[in-house]
């Protein structure tokens, strides 16, 4: 489960959620458990818009489930199945 | 040294200046029968109507809507004002809650359909808004809301209750939350633009302990039926609308708690004076002139901490943890100085005909509404990287 570590999405998605939701928290791994403690429900919204600006995506609210927001590597992952998605489906 | 100016509101321009007393003038001409109707928990339609000559039901929406395009720091100014010169506390809490649960959301999030429907309309006082958010099982964790709202032909059908709602026995137009899909927290939930008297949404008013004056209710939703064109944002981010108004009402509201706590300052200034007792003035001693040394010390600073908000909000800064820090110190600061006001009116504070005891009754709400004190404090700690 591990695919996305170090990818760019990752990177980009941690780095968001270290300086935007923590606060500059060095602690947080990609593995880290997101939901349990870290981030809240702002967060979590502002984590959902910064995810469609950054990666240029409109995320139906039937898209967003609760798993794809474990970890930095869960989210890096569904984000990069979107995107492959939306490749797929233009023309 | 430059001379200190005789400002009420040493901090703003000579046109915020200007508009506060123009504001503070009109206030204090609002009401004449507060107390009585405090008694019965009864709004004063003609008090709000009168709001319109300044333009305080749109204060911060752009002209083009009808609002009066305020910056920040002037709408707050603005509402200080209100809450200095009109003694209807409840009547400013209403104007409040109208402002950042109705004319903000629906400027900021609505379509321009929208816009131009409902817009003026909020903007001149003639509509009421409100929104509807929280439910009996659903407080401070108000994203743990139950209330449905289903797909249908010809729009979505909501059910459900929500509780405490400000505004909601006289709103012409509801900003409803409520579920579309599962999802998590804040994601799933829905904002629907319902128009007061829509078959199915059913109003009972509440009462209360403060803000009598200011109408609260109870709202059930069975199948209640709304077009597709009602929904105000995205389908299933309605959190997005929902924070919008908390983060405009948390950064505000607190403005018209500093007015109210110099109002009531000032009350105890000329008892402390006339009252004497022991040959001399009760402000000549310490115990009472200490009392009333901690409002001014608390007005002062509340007013710093409110305005460093607006010009947060003004500069396009980020203010959560700005806001939670003038949420606490201001609601906590307006009870103390109504619970010192009573104590310095002795039996006579106890009594609704000196205003401080309806003044405390009123403070208290300060430290629930828009996210307790416990919740404002959660969210400094988590600025803090706690």
């Amino acid at each position: 489960m591990d695919r996305s570590k170090g990818t760019d999405a990752a990177r980009r998605i941690r780095q968001f959620i270290t300086e935007e939701l923590l606060f500059g928290d060095a602690e947080l791994t990609d593995e880290t458990p997101l939901l349990a403690d870290l981030v809240d429900s702002v967060g979590l919204m502002e984590l959902i818009t910064f995810v469609e600006q950054e990666f240029d995506l409109t995320i139906d609210q039937g898209e967003i489930d609760r798993r794809n927001f474990e970890s930095v590597n869960a989210i890096a992952e569904w984000v990069e199945g979107l995107l492959e998605d939306r490749r797929s489906a233009s023309p | 040294m430059r001379a200190r100016p005789a400002s009420l509101v040493e901090w703003a321009t000579p046109e915020q200046v200007e508009f506060f007393e123009t504001v503070t003038r009109l206030a204090r001409t609002l009401t004449a029968d507060t107390r009585e109707r405090d008694r019965v928990s009864a709004f004063s339609r003609e008090a709000w109507d009168r709001c319109a000559e300044v333009g305080l039901h749109g204060l911060p929406a752009p002209e083009q809507y009808g609002g009066a395009g305020a910056d920040a720091v002037t709408t707050m100014l603005a509402l200080e004002a209100l809450g200095y010169g009109c003694p209807d506390n409840g009547l400013v809490f209403t104007v409040n809650a109208h402002l950042w649960t109705s004319v903000v959301p629906v400027w900021m999030h609505g379509t321009e359909e929208q816009r131009q429907r409902w817009l003026p309309g909020l903007c001149s006082g003639k509509l009421i808004g409100c929104h509807a958010a929280t439910e009996p099982e659903a407080g401070s964790d108000v994203f743990a809301m139950s209330a449905t709202a289903r797909p249908a032909e010809g729009g979505y059908v909501l059910n459900g209750r929500k509780v405490f709602i400000t505004n909601a026995p006289v709103a012409d137009l509801l900003i409803v939350f409520a579920r579309t899909s599962r999802g998590i927290g804040p994601i799933g939930i829905t904002a629907f633009m319902v128009e007061g008297g829509t078959a199915g949404c059913s109003i009972v008013p509440m009462d209360k302990l403060g803000l009598r004056t200011s109408p609260m209710g109870e709202i059930a939703l069975e199948d209640c039926l709304v077009p597709e064109s009602a929904v105000l944002g995205r389908v299933g981010r309605g959190g997005e609308v929902f924070q919008t108004s908390m983060s405009w009402e948390r950064a505000c509201i607190m403005a018209s708690h500093v007015g109210l706590m110099r109002r009531t300052m000032e009350a105890c200034i000329e008892y402390a004076r006339s009252r004497r007792q022991g040959g001399k003035p009760i402000g000549k001693y310490e115990s009472v002139a200490d009392k009333i040394a901690d409002m001014k010390v608390a007005v002062d600073a509340s007013r710093a901490l409110v305005l460093r908000v607006g010009w947060l909000m003004d500069h396009g800064f980020d203010t959560r943890l700005e806001a939670a820090v003038a949420k606490v110190f201001v609601s906590e600061a307006s009870v103390r100085t109504a619970l010192d006001a009573v104590q310095i009116h002795g039996g006579y504070g106890y009594m609704p005909e000196f205003e401080v005891e309806r003044a405390l009754r009123d403070a208290i709400g300060g430290t629930i509404y828009s996210g307790t004190s416990e919740i404002q404090r959660r969210i400094i700690a988590r600025g803090l990287g706690l």
